[in-house]
């Protein structure tokens, strides 16, 4: 951000992303098993839905519409999650999947579904819209504590390696604890559970998402007030210390934050894989900066869209409905991550 | 009476380990730090310089005693303040791969920044200056990790340079580097010194390198207490080969040099002061051999048009090389 000419890539970058993110944005409203012209999207947008008819309006005002928001949040979200978080542990394998988070999300649902079907006697899924608040909090408390972990465990283990493995054990102990507890749970809520964990951005109702949406725009929010301590902390403690930085407080707040997006968006729309790894990444690479300034507004726009188009894909016609969201964001992000990987060999030697 | 700029007092460093007693690294110091000076932290490895270094940066809380900056405890200034007050360079640097050398300087602003930390163009212009000061402006652009260690180290520097603080402290800056980045990395320390009038506190275990750059030095050794002094003053005390803490190697006050302590034993005598009989000197020093300024010795060479010649137990040999000389009379029982 200091030479005028690295700011003006920036703009022009940042408004062709944008283009992109609206084109992915209309294209969900447009692209699906039913057919709906350009025109008539436009016009149920426009708010002349009475030209179309109303099985048309109900498709693009009470399905495509929340789940593009839904799919847009939920990758803003998980970027800036993975972006947090990869500053945090300065490991650029860092991501709230990997280290277990959204595992201790899965638990912490799982918890829920069973204590409530062993106690009341009721299927949990019965609840109604009481559920969705109940499953929010259950994944929220899962994330935290396992971020809770996590943290200490980072306080102790320099090396980053150890860390890693210590946070895929964490999941798998999580996997395990969550198979004992579905072996006793009710099969209406096993069945939900299931579901629940293929991944979606259709689980949000229409009625729902303004909540999902203001849950994550504070959590993205909070992050941009965040770009300053992330720039010093990408230094390492003792610069950001000796650069007048609070590091213990910050990195609360960070995982707070982090771990509030993650257990907002497990919650949602269910474990979602490689987005919180892959798209800060792919920021990083496609505006080439470290500056925060530039990555979190980068990572917020190119998540919205990785997710958007993810979303095409597991709708794409011929399909009989959605295939798991959860397959498709693996099978688009793990090839990114490898070609990152293979990148920085590059990086490392030479200059561009 | 001037208060001292920086002041230690009975200050025991160390660490604390979970649950037991603090392990403490050195008896307890107490001396001062004055504006503008150059000082050097020697010592072994493992004996505690980095530990001293920490705890002068408030990175670490020293096990007992208190450091004073300006007449008040260093904790009791807040982070801001002390991030205004003293600036450090490690020996880690940020890995991050796309962090360009500019960004890294200007983090040294990010103390002055409004909470968007925007820089001013007074801010950009110190930036501007830090870079041209350490000679690192035809870097710009590049990223750190692309870059070689002392270019890395300037960079560093040039960070603490727009953190703009009175005081700068520089864990073993030289000790990845080679011979020439070495010297050039003193002469910029230097500089600081006499033009910006910065206090530069750094340590090393290059005694050679401390000895030729700076101003005083704080020598430590294992379990001993810190002795301060000019470097020449501890060289003629005797100080510098008591701390020296090697049994093969001494410093040689004569030469000015650091010599391996001899194996062999045998006496030789070079006759002459010619360009060619100090580095025949040096050759046989380093093969082990006592120099003598005796004639009495075992061997007696002289240099005269182009030969070395050898005399030992009365028979004379002439050599055109050093090695071929070293070669025989180390055959010599």
């Amino acid at each position: 951000m200091l030479i005028n000419s690295s700011s003006w890539k920036f703009l022009v970058l940042m408004v062709i992303s944008v283009m992109i993110l609206f084109l992915l944005f209309l294209l969900n409203l447009f692209w699906g098993s039913v057919s709906i012209d350009f025109s008539e999207v436009f016009s149920i947008i426009a708010g002349k839905s009475s030209a179309v008819s109303s099985a048309k309006v109900i498709i693009v005002e009470q399905v495509r519409y929340p789940q593009a928001l839904t799919a847009a949040f939920s990758g803003a979200g998980l970027a800036i999650a993975g972006l947090l978080m990869q500053t945090l542990f300065r490991n650029p394998l860092a991501d709230p999947s990997i280290l277990g988070i959204s595992s201790g999300a899965s638990l912490g649902v799982a918890l829920l579904l069973l204590s409530t079907g062993a106690v009341s006697g009721h299927a949990f899924s019965t609840l109604g819209w009481m559920s969705h608040i109940g499953i929010v909090l259950a994944a929220f408390t899962g994330s935290m504590t396992v971020l809770f972990f996590i943290t200490l465990l980072s306080k102790r283990l320099n090396n980053m390696v150890t860390l890693l493995i210590a946070g895929i054990m964490i999941a798998y102990v999580a996997g395990a604890l969550v198979g004992v507890i579905k072996y006793f749970s009710h099969k209406e809520d096993v069945h939900a559970f299931v579901i629940w964990g293929l991944g979606s951005f259709s689980n949000v109702s229409r009625s729902q998402v303004p909540y999902f949406v203001a849950y994550v725009s504070v959590g993205l929010i909070v992050s941009l007030v965040l770009m300053k301590p992330l720039n010093l902390l990408l230094l390492g403690e003792k610069y950001a210390q000796n650069l007048g930085l609070n590091v213990k407080m910050n990195q609360v707040v960070l995982l707070v934050v982090s771990g509030f997006l993650t257990a907002v968006i497990t919650a949602f729309s269910g474990p979602i894989a490689f987005l919180g790894l892959a798209v800060p990444h792919l920021a990083r690479n496609i505006f080439r900066s470290s500056d925060h300034k530039i990555l979190i507004p980068a990572s917020i726009v190119t998540g919205a869209s990785l997710a958007l188009f993810c979303n095409l894909i597991a709708r794409l016609p011929g399909f009989d409905g959605n295939l798991p969201i959860n397959s498709v964001t693996s099978l688009i992000g793990a090839p990114i991550v490898v070609w990152v990987i293979l990148k920085r060999q590059h990086l490392y030697t030479g200059t561009s | 009476m001037k208060q001292p700029f920086i002041e230690l007092r009975d200050i025991e460093i160390g660490y604390r380990g979970s649950g037991g007693l603090p392990k403490v690294l050195l008896p307890p110091i107490s001396l001062q730090l004055n504006e503008g000076e150059f000082v050097a932290i020697v010592g072994p490895n493992g004996t505690g310089k980095s530990t001293l270094l920490r705890t002068m940066s408030a990175l670490l809380l020293p096990v007992r005693g208190e450091i004073l900056f300006m007449g008040k405890k260093l904790q009791n200034y807040s982070l801001h303040e002390r991030a205004l007050m003293l600036s450090i360079v490690l020996t880690d640097h940020p890995d991050d791969l796309f962090l360009k050398l500019e960004d890294v300087v200007a983090t040294g602003r990010y103390p002055y920044l409004d909470f968007w930390a925007r820089l001013t163009k007074n801010d950009t212009e110190i930036i501007e200056q830090s870079i041209q000061l350490c000679g690192i402006d035809h870097l710009k652009g590049r990223t750190l990790v692309s870059l070689s260690d002392g270019e890395r180290q300037k960079v560093m520097i040039a960070k603490a340079l727009a953190q703009d603080t009175p005081l700068i402290i520089l864990d073993e800056p030289a000790a990845f580097l080679d011979y020439p980045s070495k010297i050039e990395l003193m002469q910029l320390l230097h500089r600081l010194v006499n033009t910006r009038n910065k206090t530069v506190l750094f340590s090393s275990h290059d005694l050679d390198l401390v000895l030729r750059s700076a101003d005083k030095m704080w020598m430590i050794s294992h379990g001993k207490p810190l002795v301060e002094g000019v470097p020449e003053q501890l060289v003629l005390d005797g100080t510098l080969n008591e701390y020296l803490d090697k049994d093969d190697l001494h410093f040689d006050a004569a030469l000015g040099q650091f010599k391996m302590t001899s194996v062999i034993g045998k006496l030789v005598h070079v006759e002459g002061h010619s360009l060619h009989a100090k580095w025949l000197k040096n050759a046989l020093l380093r093969k082990g051999f006592q120099l003598s300024e005796e004639i009495r010795a075992e061997f007696i060479i002289t240099f005269a048009e182009d030969v070395f010649t050898v005399e030992h137990n009365q028979s004379k040999l002439k050599y055109k090389s050093i090695e071929t000389l070293l070669y025989d009379i180390q055959k010599i029982k």
